[in-house]
């Protein structure tokens, strides 16, 4: 009597296994795919107070267009806001530059430096440079130009920090002046390197 | 006669089986017997019918067409979008709606079928996120408008070092169609660049109901999930009626909970949690007052 109840018992565990297992595990299932690219950051003619910086704009083109004019061996910063992260990964920059010079006999070199700095301060740039490259401006008139640069490992942040676009006259000749076009085209994009 | 008198001699003898002697006779009259029982009827009669078992909850990308998991198919019940590009440090709004409706003819007693958005995100994304929310409307109709905004908390999420997943409970009433309207997500600048793959799965939830709690002022109660499912959501209704409990608090308790200085799986009112087999539930502090409530737990599998 004992042994028929115990199969019986087997029996009726593995009617309600097979039952279970039939029961749906989910009502339905939604399969989204999404692309996420780094950020763009917008060179602006608007000044930041108190400084002799313009704002570097994340991820929104310029409304203060404009352009400026600076001569060889000094420079025009861009600050951006903080990004508000305490890492980032190791940046790949993708800088895109309208750009002239006074005289393109020969092509006139512009650096082009991005750096961590802490806009509650201003003074606090952080160095030495993320990354640096240089951009061959070949005309008098106004040109588009592109050049890539990646940083050498993951950032370390404070939340309050953000990046400095330092573009520069490396000609080596005084009497060459560069000047930059902020149409929305200059700008950089950051990736993953 | 001599023949006769032959098969008398016949079945006189005996024949050895399993080392027994049986008698021909004994034998022959079983088989009998046998093809005698062969004959008689199985059954009356038979009635066969066939029962085709419709979905409770089905999904649509569009409101019109509904698709079910038929036959146990997960293929027939999965929607899959493009939701385009984002860009890290933006605020993005992705309008992909789907639609839930609940199957079940409406009858009294008003009834629903529960379910929980069981959200899964890759870590890499969850980690650039710095918002999460969903935009909803439900109606008898398909739904035109989407007024519902629920902020999804990111502190929900649990990672298991690839995959983000947060549960959250809902309920649609008999013959109501629910349009998820989209989602909003804000992104930290220093997201990491990819393709990523969200995935919202559908889940099937059970309703646990607890007996009757008579809560003292700022007692505590709670009642478990069954074991081998987990807590995503509860709730605490009068005994008497249908009206929220005045509760002061009221938490999932699974792996990680913590409140006024009690860890799981300790409880506030000296019950211990069985961590050995992962015992999840819903605990309730009651407000200043006497109250009788029944705790609600949603389970899921």
């Amino acid at each position: 009597m004992k042994r028929s109840l115990v199969a019986f018992g087997i029996v009726f565990l593995l009617m309600v296994n097979i039952a279970s297992a039939s029961v749906l595990t989910y009502y339905g299932k939604i399969i989204g795919t999404a692309e996420v690219s780094g950020p763009t950051f917008y060179a602006s003619n608007e000044d930041i107070t108190g400084t002799l910086y313009k704002k570097l704009l994340i991820n929104q083109p310029p409304s203060a267009l404009g352009e400026i004019s600076f001569i060889d061996g000094t420079s025009r910063s861009f600050g951006s806001g903080s990004l508000n992260v305490n890492s980032f990964y190791r940046p790949k920059f993708d800088f895109h530059v309208t750009a002239k010079v006074n005289d393109a006999t020969i092509p006139r070199p512009l650096i082009v430096r991005v750096y961590v700095w802490d806009p509650s301060t201003t003074t606090n740039i952080i160095q030495p440079a993320i990354c640096e490259v240089m951009v061959n401006i070949t005309s008098t008139s106004y040109d588009s130009y592109t050049a890539t640069c990646s940083g050498t490992s993951l950032l370390s942040l404070n939340p309050n920090y953000g990046f400095l676009w330092e573009i520069k006259g490396g000609a080596g000749l005084a009497s060459i002046t560069y000047s930059i076009n902020l149409d929305g085209y200059t700008r950089f994009v950051v990736s993953s390197a | 006669m001599k023949k006769i008198g032959e098969n008398m001699k016949i079945m006189s003898k005996k024949v050895k089986i399993f080392g027994k002697q049986i008698s021909v006779i004994a034998i022959a009259l079983l088989a009998m017997a046998g093809l005698a029982s062969a004959g008689l009827l199985s059954y009356y009669g038979m009635i066969t019918g066939t029962a085709t078992v419709k979905q409770s909850l089905v999904i649509s990308s569009d409101g019109s067409t509904w698709k079910e998991c038929t036959g146990g198919s997960y293929d027939a019940c999965k929607l899959t979008y493009d939701l385009g590009e984002m860009v890290a440090g933006d605020t993005v709004t992705i309008e992909k709606p789907f639609y839930l409706k609940n199957n079940l003819p409406v009858n009294e007693p008003w009834d629903y079928v529960y379910f929980a958005y069981k959200y899964e995100i890759p870590e890499n994304l969850y980690d650039g996120l710095t918002s999460f929310k969903v935009s909803y409307e439900a109606s008898t109709n398909v739904p035109n408008t989407c007024d519902k905004v629920a902020e999804i908390p990111l502190d929900i999420f649990k990672c298991d070092g690839t995959t983000c997943s947060a549960m959250i409970p809902d309920k649609l009433g008999e013959g109501m169609i629910q349009k998820f309207c989209g989602t909003t997500i804000g992104l930290k600048a220093n997201t990491i660049p990819d393709t990523y793959t969200i995935t919202i799965d559908i889940i099937p939830v059970e309703r646990i109901e607890s007996n009757v709690m008579h809560f003292g002022p700022n007692g505590w109660a709670g009642w478990s999930c069954p074991i081998g499912t987990v807590v995503v959501g509860g709730e605490t209704i009068r005994a008497d009626n249908t009206v929220k409990c005045s509760v002061s608090q009221e938490l999932p308790w699974k792996p990680g909970a913590s409140v006024d200085g009690v860890s799981y799986p300790s409880t506030p009112f000296g019950y211990t949690y069985d961590a050995s087999k992962n015992e999840q539930g819903w605990i309730v502090q009651n407000d200043n007052d006497h109250e009788d409530c029944i705790i609600y737990v949603y389970c899921a599998k």
